[in-house]
């Protein structure tokens, strides 16, 4: 074939030349995502996850609207009344009580719903607690590392190698009995974990290039840690908030269960795991309805946050 | 792992078939079935090697040339990868018929890999010693004892000094070039047929790149062994390749002898590669001549010739028209559609020979005269 | 572009000398002697808009000295004057200040940018840090950099993993012009590159050192892009600078062995001058830097070492103007290396 050497003026070739130069960034040419909008979307398609996240969400409803509907409709979770403990005490499940009553007669169902509040308010906010701290001393571990690492990270094993729930329980003995000094207990000693597990994060990422580019730029150590560390290890940071949030709850139901958390009548799943468990024989709904809520709960966050890691990963695409 | 002497019959030992290559590679065709689409990974690779030749696999990372070799070694999951189309014949026996046993056989034994990063591609919790001698007891029956005296023999051969001590030590104790030398060593612990490098130089230091191509084409010289030398860098392949192939988007875009790439080249791609390269020689410095644009993505391949967006002489049906391959009688083959025209193909970039700098005893190479056979 | 060698320098490095305890961790350092000499005694001097090359295998104390200059590490010993002020004795403002006028391009242009910043705040960030413009402003800027580096403005709000390792470099370039620098600290920009893409690159950077008389300090381990880049050329070795001189001298008469045989081991693109030129290949790898060779440290690897080489430093002499080399036999220069009796 002849090349048509005449026809082809050189400023056309150019333009083209420039065009592929600048046309299309990414190797499949699509539209431009956020990094986020690509977590969300790989999210989606892990279907476990997405269960867990439905369930959360249906639970924390449920709870929140609780007030509106569920006393009209099974009674109060808190009631001491004689006359209904004859009546309906230990009853099975029925159409009227779905998961069953107990021995004073209180709807079960109901009290597993009041109960949520209280577990998913602990569980958040010792979460929130435990995560601020643990940030902090994460971020000064590994930011300015030296004598501050060890002092922060040797703190860290200490606290560790307490058993954890008599270390709260003393806690709360000192602190005295209350539903806000129980969240408050779990919170402050839950820090050392995230602390660690931050403090990993951002060692990883102090080392690499772009946080030494951006100090090349003169920024300030508040800027890359506002601007470079901290979303480059965030991720890690929102999936083991999750997780902790379903161990804060078992938590919870353990020192409850103890008898050192939330005090009866308040409807607490560890309480009412812990009334139940004399009529394990006669009326096992009494303990089991309780327990499915906490299996579910807890293990609705552990999965939601296994899926969060795997979306969040930057180092999954790029391969 | 550590199964009884197996009953294959060697097929290195097996003569080549009458009129047959060691390896023939036919309209290879692989692709990847990902969710964003199709990636023709590897589109209607072809080409010969016999023994003691070297091929040389030249292009841009993603033109598909380790995948190319991957995909002959049985190396690709599949899916999402899938063999559409071709052939791949070793000593005349179809590779991609066989069984996952029968290829790890060939794996090692008849054709071996050594790869870009000799870092990760060694165990870190294994000693050198032995992951140099495993190909032998996998392969071969060896004694442990027989592996290891083997592995010293082969560490000498390779140049690695002390060899008696360095088998007892780990990978981390070698430097990056000593460690490539025992990938060499342990590619040709099995006396393989073929030799697939895969960049071995690339994340090495000049001078370490140097003693490690001297390396293996000594070892070549000694065992007649293929080599199938992957590279972006044309540089690295100018002296010791016999044939090379320039692949782009998954394309072989010319095939041809060294002599006829470096010297008579028809494709513009090639031209590109060889004026990408900054030039020692020169008196006055100009600008490099790179070629401009990004490789274009494997999904959605351009209408028309693949390089058309960034050749610089793309006409109307380069856009249009997907080119043939033009064959001349040497079998130096171009995919591009004015391959065959000698005004075409003045625009190739001078080289030592058309500047008559040295001495070759064929001053002017130029293949100027239109070839026939238009493939 | 040429410069002009006289007058105060833009950039001097004194006698820089940088060492790193041998053993990583938290004690070892302070209880272990042995140190990792990865720059030792090195002088040069950078004037404005030049390109100074340094060159050297991996471990030869390029790259560290280059990350000393900018004060990412403190020297062990010696002096940087940028501007004639000491860069060690900088107070947190003068330092902020220097950063304005020196900046970095790094290897690695996948790990140098932040993967959740998109390319508008990635490039844009040298002059949020240094409160340049407002933010339209500074946004127009981008726009009008990321044009001039060859990438589309429209791609403003993209991350970086929607680029290709080329596309990223442009990126990283075009943030270490956003403050219109006077010296750029090139660490490897093109040795992460495909040949193809590593030309278009050089070519960039050159075009920009034209229009805004920028100096850069490029350092890479292929001396084939170096020279093609640079107007002086310093080949390091094992901490040492060994050579030093304009760019052509260094190629047509290399007088230290070191240099003649990184020239020769660049491979050339075309088998007849490949098989016809002479190469020199050294043997074995470059020593530890824990603990160097007596004497010249090349001397274990030198293909005409005496023994005088193992025993006493060879000076860093001036063997022409302008060109320093640090070999005992530098005066018999130029001989090739290959033509001496071994």
């Amino acid at each position: 074939m002849k090349y048509p050497v005449s026809t082809q003026g050189a400023g056309a070739a150019a333009a083209a030349v420039v065009d592929a130069t600048k046309s299309g960034g990414s190797a499949s040419g699509a539209a431009s995502r956020t990094l986020w909008g690509d977590a969300w979307k790989r999210l989606r398609q892990n279907k476990l996850a997405i269960v867990a996240a439905i369930w959360i969400i249906f639970v924390a409803l449920v709870a929140i609207t609780a007030d509106l509907w569920a006393q009209q409709w099974l009674g109060s979770p808190t009631a001491a009344d004689t006359t209904a403990m004859a009546t309906s005490s230990l009853l099975p499940p029925s159409l009227e009580h779905p998961f069953g009553t107990d021995v004073t007669g209180r709807d079960i169902l109901v009290r597993v719903i009041y109960g949520a509040r209280i577990s998913l308010t602990i569980g958040l906010l010792a979460t929130a607690i435990s995560t601020v701290i643990g940030l902090v001393m994460g971020a000064l571990a590994a930011y300015y590392g030296g004598i501050f690492d060890t002092i922060i990270m040797r703190a860290a094993d200490i606290f560790l190698a307490f058993p954890y729930v008599l270390f709260v329980l003393c806690l709360i003995a000192a602190l005295g009995q209350s539903i806000t000094n129980v969240f408050v207990a779990i919170g402050i000693l839950g820090w050392p974990s995230i602390a660690r597990v931050f403090r990993s994060a951002i060692l990883s990422v102090k080392e690499s290039d772009y946080v030494d580019a951006a100090r090349a730029m003169g920024a300030s150590d508040a800027r890359i840690i506002a601007r470079h560390i901290f979303p480059n290890s965030v991720a890690s940071i929102v999936v083991y908030a999750t997780m902790n949030i379903g161990s804060a709850i078992l938590t919870e139901a353990s020192i409850s269960f103890l008898g050192m958390g939330v005090q009866p009548p308040n409807p607490s799943w560890g309480i009412m795991i812990q009334d139940g468990q004399a009529y394990l024989m006669t009326a096992p709904w009494l303990m089991i309805m309780p327990g499915l809520a906490i299996l579910s709960t807890v293990l609705a966050f552990t999965l939601l946050g296994d899926g969060l890691r795997d979306a969040l990963d930057v180092k999954m695409k790029d391969a | 792992m550590a199964k009884k002497t197996t009953n294959h019959t060697d097929l290195k030992e097996k003569p080549i078939p009458e009129g047959r290559h060691l390896l023939e590679v036919d309209n290879l065709k692989m692709f990847f079935h990902t969710e964003d689409g199709i990636v023709h990974a590897v589109n209607g690779v072809s080409y010969t090697l016999d023994r003691g030749e070297t091929l040389g696999v030249v292009g841009e990372s993603g033109s598909g040339k380790s995948v190319t070799a991957m995909t002959i070694m049985g190396l690709i999951d599949m899916p999402p990868g899938k063999i559409e189309g071709g052939h791949v014949y070793y000593r005349g026996e179809s590779l991609l018929d066989m069984t996952e046993e029968q290829m790890q056989h060939i794996r090692g034994n008849d054709i071996a890999m050594i790869f870009q990063d000799p870092m990760t591609s060694l165990n870190p919790v294994y000693k050198i010693g032995r992951q140099v001698g495993e190909g032998l007891r996998l392969h071969r029956g060896y004694s442990k004892k027989e592996a290891l005296e083997r592995a010293v023999e082969l560490l000498h051969l390779v140049g690695i000094p002390n060899p008696e001590k360095r088998v007892n030590e780990y990978p981390h104790q070698f430097s990056g070039g000593m460690r490539q030398r025992a990938m060499i060593a342990m590619a040709l612990a099995c006396d393989p047929d073929i030799l697939i490098a895969d960049e071995p130089t690339t994340a090495l230091d000049v001078t370490i790149q140097a003693q490690i191509i001297e390396l293996m084409q000594e070892m070549q010289e000694k065992n007649g062994n293929a080599i199938i030398m992957i590279t972006h860098d044309l540089g690295v392949v100018a002296d010791m390749a016999d044939k090379i192939m320039v692949m782009y988007a998954g394309r072989p875009v010319e095939f041809g002898t060294a002599d006829e790439i470096f010297y008579d080249s028809r494709h513009p791609y090639t031209w590109g590669l060889i004026r990408s390269i900054p030039e020692q020689a020169i008196d006055e410095k100009k600008p490099l001549t790179p070629i401009h644009g990004n490789p274009p993505s494997l999904v959605n391949l351009p209408a028309g010739c693949p390089f058309a967006p960034r050749c610089p002489y793309a006409v109307d049906i380069c856009h249009e028209k997907e080119p043939v391959h033009i064959t001349t009688e040497t079998g130096h083959y171009s995919a591009c559609h004015f391959a065959d025209d000698p005004e075409f193909l003045k625009f190739a970039p001078d080289t030592s020979r058309s500047r008559g700098n040295i001495a070759t005893g064929s001053p002017d190479t130029i293949d100027t005269k239109p070839t026939g056979g238009e493939a | 572009m040429a410069s002009n060698t006289t007058g105060a320098p833009l950039l001097k490095v004194e006698h820089l000398t940088k060492e790193f305890p041998a053993e990583a961790g938290m004690l070892a350092g302070r209880f272990s002697k042995r140190v990792v000499s990865a720059v030792n005694d090195v002088s040069f001097e950078i004037h404005a808009g030049e390109t100074f090359g340094l060159v050297g295998e991996s471990g030869c104390g390029k790259s560290t000295t280059g990350r000393t200059i900018m004060r990412l590490t403190n020297p062990t010993a010696g002096k940087v004057f940028f501007e004639g002020k000491d860069v060690a004795k900088m107070n947190k403002h003068e330092l902020k200040d220097l950063r304005r006028k020196m900046q970095f391009i790094f290897q690695d242009p996948y790990a140098s940018l932040n993967p959740r910043m998109t390319i508008g705040e990635i490039v844009s960030e040298p002059m949020t840090i240094h409160n340049v413009g407002t933010k339209e402003e500074r946004m127009k800027t981008v726009r009008e950099l990321l044009d001039v580096v060859g990438l589309n403005p429209e791609h403003i709000n993209r991350y970086p993993h929607e680029f290709s390792g080329g596309q990223r470099q442009r990126i990283g370039i075009a943030r270490a012009f956003a403050l219109k620098p006077k010296l750029i600290i090139c660490d490897e920009p093109v040795s992460a590159l495909d040949v193809s893409i590593q030309a278009q690159v050089l070519n960039l950077l050159k075009e920009l050192q034209n229009k805004y008389g920028t100096a850069y300090l490029f350092i890479a381990h292929d001396l084939s892009v170096v020279q093609h880049i640079s107007d002086r050329v310093a080949v390091m070795y094992l901490g040492k600078m060994v050579e030093l001189s304009d760019w052509k001298t260094l190629y047509t008469e290399p007088h230290h062995p070191y240099t003649q045989s990184l020239l020769s081991a660049v491979p050339v693109p075309d088998p007849d001058v490949q098989k016809t030129r002479t190469r020199i290949i050294l043997a074995g790898d470059p020593p530890s830097p824990i603990d160097p060779p007596s004497g010249c440290r090349f001397h274990t690897r030198c293909p005409i070492a005496k023994e005088i080489c193992g025993k006493e430093q060879p000076d860093f002499k001036q063997v022409a103007p302008g060109h320093f080399c640090a070999c005992h036999f530098a005066e018999k220069f130029p001989i090739k290396t290959s033509s001496i009796e071994l």
